[in-house]
Order: structure tokens, then sequence, then C-alpha cells
């Protein structure tokens, strides 16, 4: 298994499986105490969310999560442990996954309790043997002060990490078969005045992948370990390995150990303890015989909890740990949203990461909406040069236009700014306006399912439905729309194009039947968007895919647009004609 | 979690292509017994589990489909439920062979002996060990074990009396054991699991609240009349408590052991305790104890599991009472302070306190204080 002083120098990443807030929040807890400046957890394997909320000391962080260990390896690079909190039907699976996608990781714990023996074999078999160090499945995990907090190990309240001073290394390594008991020495260890070196659980199963005997040899390599706590259990071989070990002279530092259960002794039948391994199918294996194997061998065994406690707190006593104040921790609170856009500061109102004068400063307002739409700002000026352009061709279309006329009517209907806006806004559909993220879908699809442009034109001819971004009232083969001519300047400035050529190679189709199904302006800012946003944005295919069920393409018309109902609005007020109604011969009465 | 016995039918069932061995419950015996072939000379055996079944009296030799009802009562009139009809198989012992494969940390551990049959145990010389590839048996059939035990998560199979004619290979006994955690793999279920002893009301109830929990539970009298019963949690602290009566040669006190671990739901720990309570009421000790006792937990929220342990006492508070039954509490975790504090009050306002502490003293302390009052 890996070397414990290793750890305590580089203790990387933690990869996570599974919803565990209350577990994951003191790993963080550790973090912090610890004086990091990051928390370990770099994501969470999970389908539930796109990031989660935890405290990083009196503040707030979010984790991002992920739905498989692929997507995490591709946005977060490398990470070196796997902490598992799935279900025991769930653990191999998701385990194969994670080293699948990290296979440099160092190793990770597995919490579940009931992982089927041939699955923890083969686990053992394909990592534990490869010089990964896996703990468990079932235990708490493994704990290095100071630097790793990989499970539950240690409390899953920060309060109990204070008292236990398990921020601080110290020299006595407690190993258990037990979770439950692993705290309970971890705190008699504590409260004795001695702070732990590491403390590791190799949990209850049959056949966890790191045994006790890797553990005892982890903490004989270790240099800041002296002593040595052992909590066994009846049934198993162990502690007669152990006992090799020791007579051997592989371990050569004083162990302390209790080992539970002769009250299974008292019965006729062997009894079923808590833990799978813990039943004694012979005599050997009874709580008894490895007693005194272990006594023979040298080890200082406890007959009682009592005793026990005693010897813990008769090892000799090293410096006194340092304690930390963790007292900031308390009477936290929860926020009840997150966000990344604005906030208040010292220096006034601050959005997307500069003051406000600051961006009246620079003077760009299309800068700024760019910076608004991407949450940050832009890597590429070409970003903002296009919006710009999108914006100024997008701000009007005349008064026919839908929105514009309901803006108008609502305007003469004696109603007010906000109002007469709305009625405009809430135009904005499939129909009109709303086409430039429906036909974004289009091509993206199209593009990253590595569609056939003429099945894809035949699979809606086949449906009878539009293929957004396609199609024009009044422009047509022969007559192009000036705008589009305009937006296609912004070709030939990108190293790469494959959204706008697929949507030109759909138009080519569709407008070869038809003169008038060209690709219009939605079509074109969509696909050039689209290209602009993954060649100088960098975006991945994921982030585009979010940004369209966002509904983000259609924020490029609305935001312009809205510019065009203000001036409706004010030019209907300025005219001033009075209510508008229809004249009869405009209605069919059906 | 634990390795489980199935019953030799499910066993043989699984181990066997065409089978010919017929399952006899009490509960279906007429259909049962009607599969059975007219002409046929069965074996009867009592089907739980149960070792040394000729020199206890639980098998009958050459039954008719006629006398199979008989033989069965006669069975079943010893206190046993599930039984198995096999035909004859005359052979002579010294064809009795030895044979069990367990599965090991490092593969497949094989034991086999050419002197089988109920007097292995005589000869633990002649047992040996062998791997897969090395043991003196038909490789088809070694094979055709291994990959019924992968398939069925099988952890341990004996066979014993096995008769090896020829490439055939006959299992006139097998006990096996399989992996619990594999069972929604597996082609058995929980109705194959037998049990020497039958379980308790208590600890069937308990065994039921475990299967529908993600937390765990467990529960198995010792003895019907202690005086000290234990509301123990983790797998680890509960041994190690009940260690202590052991220590002090009062493990004859102990009424049970048991506990619960996993972060269990108020709901759930209510349940449980109520169980545990009922069996405490019922024993005739003449003074008696409630030990709630752990260690300090990593994530079981103190606070969360004894609002269930008190919800528990407070609907059985009458019959507490009424018996002077005392209450003796040590525990640490999650919410520590403030779950003691509420079971302090508790116990002291319904005269129930025997004592309270956190993690203070020593976990196993809390049995000697219960003992005082039992065993005075």
């Amino acid at each position: 298994m890996r070397n414990i002083s290793s750890i305590r120098q580089n203790p990387g990443k933690i990869l996570a499986f599974g919803n565990y807030a209350a577990g994951y929040q003191t790993i963080l807890d550790f973090d912090y105490l610890c004086g990091k400046d990051a928390p370990s957890i770099a994501g969470i394997v999970t389908a539930s969310a796109k990031f989660q909320k935890f405290f990083w000391g009196n503040g707030e962080v979010l984790i991002p999560c992920f739905p498989t260990a692929d997507k995490a390896k591709a946005s977060l690079g490398s990470v070196e442990w796997m902490l598992n909190i799935n279900s025991g039907r769930r653990a191999f699976q998701s385990t194969v996954s994670f080293f699948d996608a990290f296979p440099d990781a160092l190793g990770g714990h597995i919490f579940a309790e009931d992982v089927p023996e041939i699955h923890a074999l083969e686990l053992y078999e394909r990592y534990q043997k490869q010089d990964k160090t896996l703990i468990g499945p079932a235990g708490v995990g493994l704990l290095v002060p100071g630097a790793l907090k990989l499970g539950v190990v240690g409390g899953v309240d920060w309060r109990q990490l204070e008292k236990n001073h398990l921020m601080t290394a110290g020299n006595v390594a407690v190993l258990s078969a037990s979770g439950g008991m692993i705290n309970e020495i971890i705190t008699i260890v504590a409260t004795s005045g001695h702070a732990i070196s590491f403390a590791l659980c190799f949990g209850g199963d049959r056949f966890p992948s790191t045994s006790p005997r890797e553990a005892f040899l982890a903490a004989e390599a270790d240099e800041a370990t002296s002593h040595i706590v052992y909590y066994g259990e009846l049934g198993g071989q162990d502690e007669h390995e152990l006992v090799d070990l020791i007579t051997s002279g592989k371990v050569t530092k004083p162990v302390v150990a209790y080992i539970a259960g002769v009250i299974g002794e008292g019965f006729d039948q062997p009894v079923q303890f808590g833990h799978a391994k813990a039943l004694a199918n012979n005599k050997s294996e009874t709580a008894s015989a490895k007693r005194r194997a272990l006594a023979e061998a040298g080890v200082k065994v406890a007959d009682s909890m009592t005793d026990f406690s005693k010897a813990i707190k008769d090892i000799p006593q090293n410096e006194k740990p340092e304690s930390v104040d963790a007292t900031s921790l308390a009477g936290r609170k929860a926020s009840l949203f997150s966000s990344t856009i604005s906030k208040e500061s010292s220096e006034g109102y601050e959005f997307i990461g500069a003051p406000l004068q600051q961006w009246a400063d620079e003077g760009d307002i299309a800068l700024q909406i760019t910076s608004a739409l991407l949450g940050k700002r832009p890597s590429s000026q070409k970003t903002t040069e296009f919006i710009r352009t999108v914006f100024l061709l997008s701000v009007d279309h005349g008064p026919q236009v839908s929105g514009a006329l309901n803006t108008i009517v609502t305007a003469r209907a004696g109603k007010g700014l906000v109002d007469s806006l709305a009625a405009g806004l809430l135009t904005i559909g499939p129909r009109f306006g709303g086409a430039v993220s429906d036909a974004a879908r289009e091509w993206f699809e199209g593009v990253t399912e590595a569609k056939i442009p003429e099945e894809h034109v035949e699979s809606y001819a086949k449906a009878k439905k539009y293929i957004g971004g396609i199609g024009h009232k009044k422009y047509r083969l022969g007559l192009p729309d000036p705008r589009t001519a305009r937006l296609a300047d912004f070709v030939d400035e990108l190293p790469s194009h494959r959204y706008y050529d697929y949507a030109k190679a759909i138009e080519a189709i569709t407008s070869s039947k038809k003169g008038s199904l060209i690709l219009n302006v939605d079509g074109t800012i969509a696909a050039l968007m689209l290209d602009i946003l993954e060649q100088e944005e960098k975006l991945t295919e994921d982030e585009l895919r979010q940004l369209i069920d966002a509904d983000f393409f259609n924020a490029l018309f609305v935001i312009p647009r809205t510019v065009g109902f203000v001036a409706h609005y004010l030019d209907q007020k300025r005219l001033d004609e009075g209510l508008f109604r229809l004249s009869d011969d405009d209605v069919h009465l059906a | 979690m634990a390795r489980v016995k199935l019953s030799e039918y499910r066993a043989k069932s699984l181990l066997v292509d065409n089978y010919a061995g017929v399952s006899l419950r009490l509960s279906s015996l007429d259909d049962d017994i009607a599969t059975l072939d007219e002409n046929t000379p069965y074996v009867v055996k009592v089907d739980q589990g149960i070792k040394k079944r000729g020199k206890q009296g639980l098998l009958r030799l050459n039954v008719s489909k006629q006398a199979a009802r008989a033989a069965v009562e006669e069975l079943a009139s010893k206190g046993f439920t599930r039984f198995i009809a096999e035909p004859m198989f005359t052979h002579e012992e010294n064809e009795e062979r030895y044979v069990s494969f367990e599965r090991a940390r490092e593969g497949i551990a094989v034991q086999y002996s050419e002197q089988g049959g109920v007097n292995v145990e005589e000869n633990p010389a002649s047992v040996q060990t062998f791997t897969v590839d090395t043991v003196p048996l038909p490789k088809a059939f070694v094979q055709h074990v291994i990959d019924v035990m992968n398939r069925e998560h099988l952890s341990f199979v004996e066979i014993n009396p096995l008769i090896v004619r020829d490439d055939e290979c006959v299992l006139l006994d097998a006990a096996v054991l399989a992996d619990s955690a594999g069972e929604y793999q597996a082609s058995w279920d929980e109705d194959d699991v037998v049990e020497a002893r039958q379980p308790t009301e208590t600890e069937a109830a308990i065994a039921k609240l475990n299967q529908n929990s993600p937390a765990a539970f467990s529960f198995r009298i010792l003895n019907e009349d202690g005086a000290l019963w234990l509301l123990l949690s983790g797998g680890g602290a509960s041994i190690t408590i009940a260690d202590e009566a052991m220590n002090q040669g009062k493990s004859s006190l102990v009424g049970n052991y048991g506990e619960y671990s996993g972060g269990p739901s108020t709901e759930e720990t209510y349940l449980y305790t109520l169980d545990v309570l009922h069996q405490a009421l019922t024993s005739k000790a003449p003074k008696k104890a409630i030990i709630i006792a752990g260690g300090v937990a990593n994530f079981t929220d103190v606070k969360k599991t004894f609002g269930g342990i008190i919800q528990a006492l407070d609907e059985k508070l009458g019959d507490l009472q009424e018996q002077g039954i005392r209450v003796y509490v040590r525990r640490g975790g999650p919410n520590e302070v403030e779950g003691l504090a509420m079971m302090e009050s508790y116990l002291k306002k319904n005269n129930l306190f025997g004592s309270v502490h956190g993690s203070d003293i020593v976990l196993t302390d809390v049995i000697n204080e219960a003992l005082e009052h039992v065993d005075a």
C-alpha cells in the first residue's frame, strides 16, 4: 500500500462517488482546518446536480458534479483518490469506472458494507495487486492528520475533528477492523494526551483489499509512527499473519492490541456477530486464540477495554499536539442560493469580476453584455465583435412583425413602458424570434452526432417538420438577405467552422428543392455563434449542449429586440393615435 | 453481508444438473409428496443445515411414496419444518470421499480426503489441501462446481460423502454457504436460507427490519431469562461491550447480542428498540437492566437515534416501571451532548435512570454499573 509519509507530503485530490453531504462536509472542514487553500474533493460523480454547495470555513464553495467518471476526467484532469459511497451493488462498477478513467490514481476507499465477496476479490486482484491502495469494502477509510481524510473516519462533525486534534500529526497509528471502534480508540488516544500519526480502518468484511497485514507494514514503514494500536475481532486468520510479521522482524514497533469476541466462546454453535468476518469457524479463529498468539509474539494484549485504555495511556507521550481553533465554524448558516454574476464590494457593485466604474471606463456595452451572457469575460475579441454585429443587425425588423405589433397595440391601449415591452417580449417563441435556439440545436446535433445532411433533411421532410434556421418569407435564392451576407464576413476569420459548414450543407439541399428554403438570419447566427464559442472561447461539446438547453441563443435576439420594442413604444406615445381596433373587414367571421 | 447456509435441496439443485431430489415442507406437504415417484425408494432427511443427521436420527432410509407422510411427521415431531427426499443410492462405504471448496483471498482452496463419510472427522490427517488444478477428481466436475460457485455467489461448498464412479460424481450430501451480499445476482433467495434453530419472533422481526433498511440491525437471543438487555450500536463496539460481561464471569446474565449501525432513522431505531424491550420485559430474571451503549460514532446521529429509543421507552413505560428496570447509557458521536442530555432528563423524570455517560468513561464501564444493579 501507499507509503503514509508520501501521502503526508502530497495528499492529492479526491473524486467522490454518491451523495453523502455530511461525510463530504467534514472532509472539507478537515481540509480547511488543516490550512489548505482548496478542498481536497475536486468533484462528485452523481446524477443529481451540476454543483453541490458546501461550507468552506465560514463561507461556501461549489463542488462540480459529473454523471460519470469519464466526464469528471475530461473536466478535472487528474485526481489521486476515489471515495466511493455507492451501495454494495454499485460499488464494483463505479470503482472500475474510476480506475479506467484515472489509471494513475493512487487508490480509494469503498464505504459499502454489502459488496459481494466475488467483487471484493476481483477489485483486490485488479487494483491492490497493481500497487493501488484500496481501503474497504466496508470500514470508514483512512485519516492522515494534516493531510488526507478519505472517509468518515474521525467523525462527520467538525467538533469531533477539533476535540481529537486530527489536524496535527502525532506518533500513534490506529488500525482497526471496526469503523465505530476506530473512532472510539482515536478518542482514547487523543484524550490521553497523544496524537495519531494515521488511522486506517480496513473494515470487518471477509476480503478487505488492504489487509491488516498491509496496514501493519505501512505503520512500520511510516517514520512518524512510533507505536501501533490495534483493534481486531474473532474470525479469520489475520492476527496469525500479524504474529508472523512480528516474529520474523518485519514489524518491530511496539503494538497494543484488543481482540474482541470472547463472548462468542460461551456458546455451543458459532455465533455470527455484526461484521461479516466476525464468526469463528475453528479454535484458531477465536478471540482467545488470537490474543494468546499475539501476546506470545510480544504484543501488549489487553483483556478488557479498561486495560486497553490504560495501555494506550501508558504509551510514552510526545509533544502535545497543537490545538486548532475551529470555533469560527460554529453557527455558520447555509445560503439560499448561489450567484457568480455580481456582488456588493467595498468598491461598490461588482459585475462579472469588475466594478461597474471600470466597465464605464472601458466604455464597451457589447463587451459587458457578452461577459454577462458567458458569465465571464470573453477570451477573444471576435466573440464580442460578433455579438455586437448580431445586436446591430437584430434591433428591429419593422412594425409589422408580431412582437412589435403587440408592443404597439398595448402602447395604444394606454399601458405603460413595462407592460408594452412585456407584451412584445411575451410574443417571442417558436414562430417568432425564438428560432435561434432551435437552429443551434439542429446544427449542434447534426455535427456532434455526425448526421448526414441528406438524411437530416429527408427525416424532416418525412415528418413534415420545418428545420429551424431554414427558410424566409421574402428572401430566396438569387435574392440574398443582406444581414446574413454581413454575418458571413465572420466565417473567414475563424480557423474552423464546422457548424456553419453543416448549416450551409443543409441549405444546399433545401434551397435546391425550393428557392426560399435558404439559411436565414436565425440559422446563420446560431451556426456562427456555435463556431465562435467552440473556436474562440474553447467551450466543450458538453458546455455547448448546456447553453442550448438553457436557451442561451435566443438571448441574442431578445436583448437587441428589447431596444426595438422600446423604440416602438416611445414612438407610439409620441404619435398618440388612440386605441387600436381592427376594422370589421379585417376579420373573417367564420 | 455475512455467509448464510442454503438448504441441501437448493444446494444440490444448483450443483447437480437434472437433480432428482424433492423438497418437502410442512406448509405444503401434500403437494410436495404428490411429486414423488410411486416406484422409487427414497431417503428422507431433515433439511435445516444440521450436521451428522445419521448419528442424531434425523434421516429415514428406504421410504416409499406411501410412507413419506408418516416419515416426515415423525421427524417433524422433533421441531423441524423442512425436509428433503432423494432416491436411494446404493454404494459401498469405502467409496465415500470428502471434498470442500472455499473461496479464499488467492483463489478457491480445496480440501479432499479419500476417507469421506461420517467418519471424516476421526481421520483429520486424511484431509489434504489441494488447488482446483491438483485435486484428484474429474476435471469437468471440479470446473462445474467452480462455475456454479462464481455464478451463484457461493463461498463454501462441502460435499460429503461424494461418490466417484469413472467420470460421474454423485453428491450424497452437500452443505453450501452463500454470500448474502450476492443474493441480488443469484438464483437462490432468502427462502432457501436455513438455520439450525428456528429464529424467535423478535429475531425474525428484526431480520425483516434489517432487510428493508439501508442501515444494519441484528438481534440474537442468548438467554431468554437474561438480566442484561443490550441495545448496542456498532459491529465492533457491540462485541467489545458484550465481552465485558464475559470478562466479569457474568455472560450467563446476558439476554441478547445485537446491534444497530449505519445511521438508522429515528423511526427505525424506535421499531428496533420496541422489539428489544419486548424481549426484555418477557424475561423472568428478578432484576433487569437495559444497556444503551456504543462507541464514539463516526456518523450515526446520537440525538436522532436516541429520539427513537425514547419514543419506544415511553410506549412501554408502565411495564418498565412496574418491573423496576433500570437503563444504563454510554454513547458518543455527532450531537452527543444534545442526545445525552435529552436521554438523561427523560430517564430521571420517569424513574428509569441507572446512569448516562458520554465518551469520557471507558466504553465498557457501563456494563459494570448495570451488573451492580442486577447482580447485587
